[in-house]
């Protein structure tokens, strides 16, 4: 009767910690794999890991909340739309690690494209003017640097609203 | 006899020196790409002497990091081949660790570029010197713009958290080997535009992290100021360089300076590679400067020219100016013995 009550409580624990170790492999294994990937796919990579996986900023419970419950785009007042996209530097065309423009020389300016990485994010792209344009940060992408912009604008957004 | 020695040691001097020389050359010659747009952006990885050029692609076939080093060893990476299902990769940091490895901070589209929304995945990928992806960390909801890594594979991030809902929270994110987030700092706080510091499109350039004699150097080039860390995560030192800049303005009659890159030598003395601009319609310049730790503006390394003017990298561990000179419209090169 005592090894019992000593016995069950012990297997129980340790089911326990079998099964949230399991999970938590599951998840992350979910959280590395492709989003459409099937469930066997995802047991298999999770048993059989081609890579050493992990998910930093995730717990078994925020993991099994972000697959319930995937996390929308709200954006902040000011905004008039989340575009999901931040800036980045782009190379069109250029000498590898010259990504500048125009003429890919040092002297000219470093070009962005808007790109999508979602979230609450907003991005657009404009032919900046003035330099507190610039310092809105990510609220717009920059096609150009200002003073060299009317060589090197591209991308396929219209231009963004004016600054304020 | 003696003769015949100098002359034996002459002949197997002009045997080995070319190699030398050679060794000391990294050439990159991207004619041969099948893949011609979008161009390499390209770093410097100062633990290893290595080149890596990396851009975005769409395609499994076409190589989105080339990897070459001053030994000769040329490594071609294709990520998008490890993630089948992903429709794209956008490369936004590269960084080269003591033990070979390369580690990137990208994220996949998992559909079509101009739909959306469509899923993304925000990783740190890690790859061997053999090219064999190691580690895959999904660090959602962080985007990582900047990484550098230890000597023991410790992985320091820089980024900023997606769907962050006004609230402070730290951009200086330190990994563990094996993916496990053993440090958070540098928070959003300390600055008046929160997290767009590490966000790409500041007129003052971009922000960058890099390891030097056992520190961590955040260059924050929104504020322009340098944050030092030891590898443990505490700040030592916060030094503004708002003022060197002034005084390169000043003496280049330009009207405000863009920090193109950074480098910090062993006495933690600075390099700047700076852009001028000028009063249109005059063309901005490019300029070597080097400041002193106090943040005093000390002299011109190289003068401004408003040229096509060589790429500063960074420095070699030896403290040595990295330079990367076109060689042609396709072809760079890193000559490691000039300074």
């Amino acid at each position: 009767m005592q090894t019992k009550r000593i016995l069950l409580p012990t297997i129980a624990v340790l089911l326990f910690f079998v099964i949230w170790h399991g999970a938590s492999g599951f998840m992350v294994a979910k959280a590395v794999a492709a989003p459409n990937a099937s469930m066997k796919s995802i047991a298999a990579a999770m048993l059989h890991p081609p890579y050493q996986m992990a998910t930093p900023h995730r717990t078994l419970l925020s993991g099994m909340r972000f697959a319930l419950i995937p996390s929308v785009s709200a954006c902040g007042t000011g905004n008039p739309q989340c575009t999901g996209e931040t800036a980045k530097p782009t190379c069109q065309g250029c000498s590898p690690g010259y990504c500048y423009c125009p003429g890919c020389q040092t002297s000219g300016c470093t070009p962005y494209a808007c790109t999508y990485v979602g979230g609450n994010r907003f991005c657009v792209y404009r032919n900046v003017s003035s330099l507190d344009c610039q310092q809105h940060g990510d609220c717009n992408c920059i096609s150009c640097e200002e003073d060299y912009n009317s060589s090197c604008t591209s991308g396929t957004c219209p231009p963004g609203p004016p600054c304020q | 006899m003696n003769q015949r020695l100098r002359l034996l040691a002459a002949l197997l001097s002009l045997m080995v020196f070319p190699v030398t020389i050679f060794a000391q050359r990294i050439v990159f010659d991207s004619s041969v790409d099948i893949c011609s747009k979008p161009g390499f952006q390209v770093e410097w990885d100062s633990e290893s002497q290595r080149m890596i050029a990396y851009r975005d692609t769409s395609e499994p076939a076409c190589p989105s990091v080339r990897v070459l080093s001053s030994s000769g060893s040329n490594v071609t990476l294709y990520p998008l081949k490890d993630f089948p299902g992903a429709n794209y990769i956008d490369i936004w940091a590269v960084t080269g660790s003591a033990t070979g490895e390369v580690i990137i901070s990208a994220t996949l589209g998992y559909g079509p570029r101009n739909t959306r929304p469509i899923p993304i995945k925000s990783l740190l990928l890690s790859y061997d010197a053999t090219g064999t992806l190691r580690k895959v960390w999904n660090v959602d909801p962080y985007l990582h713009h900047h990484v550098a890594a230890d000597s023991v594979g410790n992985v320091f991030a820089l980024g900023e958290k997606g769907g962050a809902s006004g609230g402070d929270y730290p951009l200086l994110i330190k990994y563990s080997p094996t993916g496990e987030v053993l440090g958070e700092t540098l928070s959003t706080g300390l600055f008046s535009s929160k997290d767009a510091v590490v966000v790409s499109g500041s007129p003052n350039g971009e922000a960058k992290i890099f390891i030097k004699k056992d520190h961590l150097l955040v260059w924050i080039a929104a504020t322009q100021e340098l944050f030092t860390f030891s590898l443990d995560g505490v700040l030592l030192s916060r030094s503004s360089f708002s003022s060197a800049i002034q005084q390169m303005v000043d003496l280049s009659g330009g009207t405000r300076v863009r920090v193109l890159e950074v480098g910090v030598d062993s006495n933690q003395g600075i390099v700047f590679q700076v852009l001028l601009r000028q009063k249109l319609p005059a063309k901005a310049k490019v300029a070597l400067a080097r400041v002193t730790p106090d943040g005093s503006f000390e002299n011109w390394i190289e003068p401004s020219s408003d040229g096509d003017v060589h790429r500063f990298l960074g420095l070699t561990a030896d403290d040595k100016n990295v330079f990367l000179e076109k060689v042609s419209q396709k072809t760079v090169a890193i000559d490691l013995n000039r300074r």
